[in-house]
């Protein structure tokens, strides 16, 4: 005697059962396959960037207020930050800050990269010791270069005069332009191993042969460097600026913060700086979000630029 | 599935008891800030909590140490999301915001219950107060004092100055550049706009003059000119230390370096913590500046009005006001507490350095711009900029008082527009 019939895996693609309806065939199951494995990136990503950044949004079109959101002002916040008298002030800083630190880390990268792209003895604890100062915390690099600025008790002067290098004290945080010479200086030194490590790589990616023909054609070191050497470099460097210029734009921050706070005179407060004070010193959210927002497009646009570069070189490689 | 059920109604029953052991209406009154983690105010507010735990069984107060570095942002954040902690620690300036933005709740019912005067609290508690009503405590206020290191005034064969033009003599007789020694101590690192404005003020009071006076600007007044000038020279003839944060030339002060030093009288704490031989040789006078005006900072608690046990918190707060912990606030904290008059004699006859502060308190201004205090932040950083400008920048004193009238005349005119 026939029990009663189980549903099998096989019934359920049925034209008459039940959940026909739910059954996925295999070309669009391996299609979804990989929004399944994003889901869970995307979402704490819209839980910790993409919400608050669309609440920012929400709040730069609403006018200032403590303890709750403005009544709605439209544009009104833009304007005024755009006609204000410090924005041209803090743009024109952060874009100094930018570009000196996109040239110096280029140039110091690419020296210490080609140094360290020579056989010599211990070259890997060379390597290493280049490393260094990408790895230590943005801090801790700005407390210690802080005392080595020091007006007073600072060993950067104590060298400088023992040395006889001045003969008075060096304002190397007190005076304008000097303390964003000073800000640059470190943030170049805490960014340069990328930039090593990334022409290192492109080095490694040069064809030797492509030396050895410049040579028999009679070209020298110089010549290598500027024929071969850079133009074998274009793909690398044209990466490293797009990145070091969202990066230091964007994120103007930390080693300002700790070393000047924007200071002195508002000579190395960047557009990131403003945009906290507003937010946290003046109580002013709604033109602190507003600002964010311009931070935010200007970003952007670079970092457009960047992917749109990324993915015309993979369908080049392609 | 019985077996299911069965644990599901042991574990309700279990939970239903442990809810009606605690005692009803029991809350854990919220109380975020930095001075948790002050070595002179921790053992204070952690007596105070203990006091309030016995005396409200079942009632317990959360202290939650935020570092002061970030504990105002955060304290702004958490307020402006609508979800504060039931205690608020304001200064000055942050008071005079929350209050005209509506968010502190008056107290004035729990002054009367609790049987506390409001007129016997210190000047400075008209800060906390607008239109008849009271939306704060102060718990302790820092007036300006000159403290002094009478071992290194002996050493330059001087006495505690007395008045303008002995002070000026002594910083300068004082100053030993071979022994790293300076006479005076005062703001002298760029960037941190609020100790800047704070470190500012006395001399600028002192002076008799001020960047705002009932609500309008005050830069070009002879007065305030005349402590720009000051600073000024202070600066360019090297008299103090240059480039330092506030912290290291307080320490400066307490390892015996620099000979006088105008702050409020918790230094003190730092210093008898600091080195045992300073504070052996420790006073402290008015300011010797020529109009004998000071000014203070006042650090006032408060309930926000979306805290979610603001009766057991504004209670919490009366508690601080009674006798026993206002006199713990000298002792233990040594500053001057909210209610006036509740220094212990004892104390007093101790720490000879502490009556300067005392007299200031009853006299001084806040440091926060003189009817404009809601706008403080705003009006710190407009100042110290100029004044930066003026250190490190070579800007003349008269075209620095002259730009700075113009940009806050521009400032408080946008803001009465708004």
């Amino acid at each position: 005697m026939a029990g009663p019939k189980i549903a099998t895996l096989r019934d359920f693609g049925n034209p008459n059962g039940s959940m026909r309806r739910w059954q996925i065939d295999w070309s669009t199951r391996e299609r979804l396959v990989p929004f399944f494995f994003l889901a869970p990136s995307f979402l704490a990503l819209a839980l910790v960037s993409l919400y608050p950044m669309a609440h920012a949004f929400f709040i730069s079109f609403h006018a200032d207020g403590v303890g709750a959101v403005g009544r709605f002002v439209g544009f009104e916040q833009y304007q005024r930050i755009l006609s204000s008298d410090y924005f041209p002030r803090v743009l024109r800083i952060s874009v100094l800050w930018t570009v000196g630190n996109v040239i110096f880390v280029w140039a110091v990268g690419l020296a210490t990269a080609l140094m360290l792209d020579r056989n010599f003895p211990g070259r890997p604890l060379v390597r290493a010791m280049f490393i260094l100062p990408w790895a230590m915390p943005y801090v801790a690099a700005g407390l210690i270069w802080g005392w080595m600025f020091d007006y007073e008790f600072g060993v950067l002067n104590y060298l400088i005069q023992n040395a006889g290098l001045s003969a008075s004290k060096l304002n190397f945080l007190l005076a304008c332009p000097d303390a964003l010479t000073s800000l640059t200086a470190v943030s170049v030194w805490k960014l340069f191993p990328l930039g090593t490590v990334m022409f290192l790589a492109g080095l490694q990616t040069i064809p030797v042969d492509h030396y050895e023909a410049a040579r028999v054609d009679g070209a020298g070191p110089i010549q290598c460097f500027w024929y071969v050497t850079l133009p074998g470099l274009r793909n690398v460097t044209i990466m490293l600026t797009l990145l070091i210029t969202i990066w230091t734009f964007g994120r103007a921050f930390t080693i300002i913060f700790l070393l000047t706070e924007g200071g002195p005179a508002g000579c190395t407060e960047t557009i990131v700086i403003r945009s906290y004070l507003e937010a946290f010193k003046f109580f002013h959210l709604g033109t602190a979000s507003a600002i964010g927002v311009i931070v935010l497009l200007i970003a952007l646009a670079f970092s457009v630029a960047y992917l749109a570069y990324a993915y015309r070189k993979e369908v080049g490689n392609a | 599935m019985k077996t299911v059920l069965r644990r599901l109604a042991v574990a309700a029953t279990f939970l239903s008891s442990v809810a009606l052991s605690v005692p009803a209406g029991a809350a854990d009154i919220t109380w975020p800030s930095h001075q948790w983690g002050e070595a002179n105010n921790a053992p204070i507010m952690l007596e105070l909590k203990k006091l309030f735990e016995q005396e409200n069984p079942g009632n317990t107060v959360q202290n939650i140490t935020v570092p002061q570095a970030v504990f105002f942002d955060k304290q702004f954040a958490d307020i402006s999301a609508g979800n504060p902690a039931d205690v608020a620690t304001m200064y000055d300036a942050d008071i005079r915001a929350y209050i005209e933005a509506n968010l502190l709740e008056p107290l004035d019912a729990y002054y009367a219950a609790a049987g506390i005067a409001i007129d016997k609290l210190i000047p400075t508690r008209t800060l906390a107060q607008k239109d008849g009503k009271i939306y704060g405590v102060p718990f302790q206020i820092n007036a300006r004092a000159l403290f002094v290191n009478e071992k290194l005034l002996n050493e330059a064969g001087l006495e505690p100055p007395k008045s303008f033009e002995e002070f000026q003599a002594a910083i300068r007789k004082m100053r030993r550049p071979d022994k790293l020694q300076f006479g005076y101590a005062t703001v002298s690192k760029p960037g941190n706009t609020a100790v800047a404005y704070i470190e500012m003020m006395p001399i600028v009071a002192g002076f008799g003059g001020g960047f705002f006076k009932d609500g309008k600007p005050n830069a070009t007044a002879p007065e305030t000119v005349a402590a720009l000038r000051f600073i000024k020279s202070l600066h360019e003839e090297q008299l103090i230390p240059r480039g330092m944060e506030v912290n290291a030339y307080r320490q400066l002060f307490v390892e015996g370096k620099v000979g006088m030093y105008a702050t409020g009288a918790f230094f003190a704490a730092s210093v008898a913590n600091g080195n045992k031989d300073t504070f052996a040789h420790l006073n402290a006078i008015p300011l010797p500046f020529p109009s004998g005006k000071t000014t203070a900072i006042t650090v006032f608690l408060g309930v926000p009005k979306a805290a979610k046990n603001k009766d057991l918190a504004a209670r919490l707060l009366m508690r601080m006001l009674k006798d026993d912990i206002q006199a713990r606030i000298v002792t233990v904290g040594k500053t001057v507490p909210g209610r006036v008059g509740l220094i212990p004699a004892s104390f007093a006859a101790d720490n000879k350095w502490f009556k300067a502060f005392e007299e200031a308190a009853l006299s001084a201004a806040s440091y926060a711009p003189h009817g404009a205090e809601q706008y403080g932040a705003e009006i710190a950083k407009i100042v110290v900029e100029h004044v930066e400008g003026m250190l490190y920048s070579g800007v003349s004193v008269d075209e620095t008082a002259d730009r700075l009238q113009k940009a806050l005349t521009t400032f408080i005119a946008s803001k009465r527009k708004a």
